[in-house]
């Protein structure tokens, strides 16, 4: 194993692996790749360490998240309408349809009876 | 994300409870919102994308069943709003510069880091070399090394294959490396 194949696979290696016994032989005799294994090592775990770090979120966002709930309900509900009309379309369509002849059958027979007077 | 969730709190969330919905929301914008800053950098863009998660997570909860711990999952809607705000916006280079600027003003203070003010500037020098990072590295990493998503998870977020995934954790740790000790020194 040379200098160059173990430092090609170093920035493969998961947090917390243990390296090889190839790799732990070449380490224990090479000071430089021991020394960058070493830097990975210490990136590895400082990155973990940045989960915990976090930052203050603005005051304007957090008043905006809380008030998702109420935000989505009307449109939850303008969902919910469309849908339901969506789905009785043909119901709806049908009585607008018999709601239309009844009033023209009544205009037409209101129309013959001043006529006929 | 150190706030714990309770199954309680998430089923009063369920049944539409708004009281229960504003406590989950406190216990976890933090880590949301910067998970949010970490992939995308600038506040604005973060503080959209974290709205946008927890839209997502408000119309979800009722089909999230539970497989995953809801933060895990909490995690994956914000980090997929996060990369959905990326691929959507147009920047400038002087927009990265700013809100480089931005996001330094908002680190963390004294809070979680008490007395350590060694390890929060070593912490501080990574912040700055993640978001040198390119783009593409930096999600990579970020998901990967911050916050524990496994390479298919990450794949599926970038929409890319897992080998591509692998190598932008690789060459975004590589270069990430290189940058946090330039000269070959040895403290971060």
């Amino acid at each position: 194993m040379n200098c160059g194949d173990l430092r090609g696979r170093m920035a493969s290696y998961e947090s917390g692996a243990e390296p090889t016994r190839r790799e732990v032989r070449h380490l224990s005799r090479c000071k430089e790749c021991a020394q960058e294994m070493a830097r990975y090592g210490l990136l590895a775990e400082s990155l973990e360490e940045l989960s915990s770090q976090v930052v203050m979120v603005p005051a304007a966002l957090e008043a905006a998240l809380i008030a998702i709930p109420s935000a989505a309900r009307p449109r939850l509900r303008a969902a919910v309408v469309v849908t339901h009309l969506r789905r009785n379309r043909r119901s709806y369509a049908s009585g607008v349809a018999l709601a239309l002849t009844a009033g023209a059958a009544t205009w037409a027979t209101r129309s013959r009876r001043l006529e006929a007077a | 994300m150190r706030e714990s969730v309770s199954a309680e709190l998430l089923e009063r969330c369920r049944r539409g409870d708004e009281s229960a919905w504003a406590e989950l929301v406190r216990a976890t914008q933090r880590e949301v919102y910067t998970l949010c800053l970490r992939i995308l950098r600038n506040p604005d863009d973060a503080a959209e994308a974290s709205q946008d998660a927890y839209v997502r997570a408000w119309k979800g909860l009722k089909s999230f069943r539970g497989e995953a711990s809801f933060t895990t999952w909490l995690y994956r809607v914000a980090s997929n709003a996060a990369i959905s705000k990326q691929r959507s916006r147009k920047r400038s280079r002087e927009h990265e510069v700013s809100s480089d600027d931005e996001m330094l003003a908002s680190l963390p203070s004294g809070e979680s880091t008490e007395g350590r003010a060694d390890v929060r500037a070593e912490l501080e020098t990574l912040e700055r070399a993640l978001r040198a990072l390119p783009e593409h590295y930096r999600a990579a990493v970020v998901l990967r090394d911050v916050y524990g998503m496994s390479i298919d998870e990450i794949a599926g977020q970038l929409a890319i294959s897992e080998s591509a995934a692998k190598v932008r954790v690789h060459r975004g740790r590589k270069k990430l490396k290189e940058m946090v000790f330039p000269a070959n020194g040895t403290k971060l």
